[in-house]
């Protein structure tokens, strides 16, 4: 399944899902997108600055013992009062990451599973 | 910036600003309406249209409501001379329009009432049980706070005082703080946490817990709580 399938499949999988996309954190650039109405460079280029701003917070050095240095830095899921985006990417080190956004007031539980998964799938296919 | 300077360069009788749309949610509409009052300091009429028909207008002076009027309902009437519970009506009544609306914005020529016969955006805010930033924040912190395995906060500062929970987690938690705040301070805007907003992290740790970070620019909570409880607070706090 491509990439693209994978986005597609993650926006069609969660109902409250308005875009995904997969970014590359080390060039700053959006690769792929999926959403249902036509989406601006701009949002998108947004959505990755986010994600990279997101990243750049989590410092694995000298982490305590009850957190787990496997999942620290794997995923992210930025809030505001009105609208949530999950990042996640296969490895705390890995460049490539899983992008969704929904603009209601949904738990980004399910989404950010969704996420791990689709991007842990695109991590095992390449 | 295009539209910025011709807003500033319109002429007694001219469009101050073209037909721009308007967001589709409801709430998002709301908030919309509510910028487009505290950015206006000039006198300006403000016409909501369904498609190109106009649904209401909205009269503007020095960041006040003076006046608001579906275009459907009865002669206009002051915001003051309406009451507030009108004026609520009526943007709520636009808020939740069926279909795409835009707004076109004119200037006014008529004379203004004085101030405390219009309507403050602190007053408007209120009516909606619109909260400021700061109490936004404390809202979510009395969520987090009595399930929280350590916490710490901050306030007119971006030190972290006190908190809960054993040192080390509580240094973990701190240093986060200080680099989610200077991450908002010092970089350019499009890579920057929002100065004038609440916003925030969710940060899974491992399996069963997650930090939660959350701030404006001079208040905020950093919260290690369980991971399902975090998700869902989170939530319910963005439900208000």
């Amino acid at each position: 399944m491509s990439i693209q399938d994978q986005l597609d499949k993650l926006l069609k999988s969660q109902r409250d899902c308005t875009l995904t996309a997969f970014s590359d954190l080390s060039s700053g650039l959006v690769l792929r997108s999926s959403s249902d109405a036509p989406c601006p460079r701009e949002k998108l280029d947004d959505l990755c600055m986010t994600a990279v701003s997101c990243f750049g917070l989590v410092d694995a050095g000298d982490l305590p013992d009850e957190i787990d240095a496997d999942v620290f830095g794997t995923s992210i899921v930025h809030f505001s009062a009105r609208r949530t985006q999950v990042f996640a990417r296969a490895t705390p080190t890995s460049d490539d990451v899983m992008c969704a956004v929904n603009d209601t007031h949904a738990s980004a539980e399910p989404m950010l599973r969704a996420a791990q998964a689709a991007v842990l799938t695109i991590a095992g296919e390449s | 910036m295009k539209a910025l300077l011709r807003r500033f360069a319109a002429g007694p009788t001219q469009l101050v600003q073209d037909r721009t749309e308007m967001p589709t949610a409801p709430d998002a509409r709301l908030y919309s309406l509510l910028r487009e009052i505290d950015e206006t300091v000039l006198p300006r009429r403000l016409t909501v249209l369904h498609d190109k028909t106009p649904l209401a207008e909205l009269v503007i002076a020095n960041r006040r409501l003076v006046s608001a009027q579906l275009i459907a309902s009865a002669q206009t009437r002051s915001a003051a001379q309406s009451g507030l519970e009108d004026v609520r009506s009526c943007l709520i009544a636009i808020s939740k329009s069926v279909g795409i609306l835009s707004m076109v914005t004119e200037l006014h020529t008529a004379r203004i009432p004085s101030t405390d016969t219009t309507w403050s955006l602190a007053a408007l805010k209120a009516a909606f049980n619109l909260e400021d930033a700061q109490a936004c924040v404390a809202r979510l912190a009395r969520m987090i706070e009595p399930i929280a395995d350590a916490y710490v906060s901050w306030s007119r500062s971006s030190t972290p005082q006190g908190g809960h929970g054993s040192e080390h987690m509580r240094a973990f938690l701190q240093a986060h703080v200080l680099r989610f705040c200077s991450r908002s301070k010092n970089r350019p805007k499009s890579v920057r946490f929002s100065a004038d907003k609440v916003e925030g992290v969710i940060v899974p740790l491992s399996a069963k817990t997650v930090l939660v970070l959350a701030g404006v620019s001079d208040c905020g909570i950093a919260a290690i709580v369980p991971a399902s409880e975090g998700f869902t607070i989170v939530s319910n706090w963005q439900k208000g």
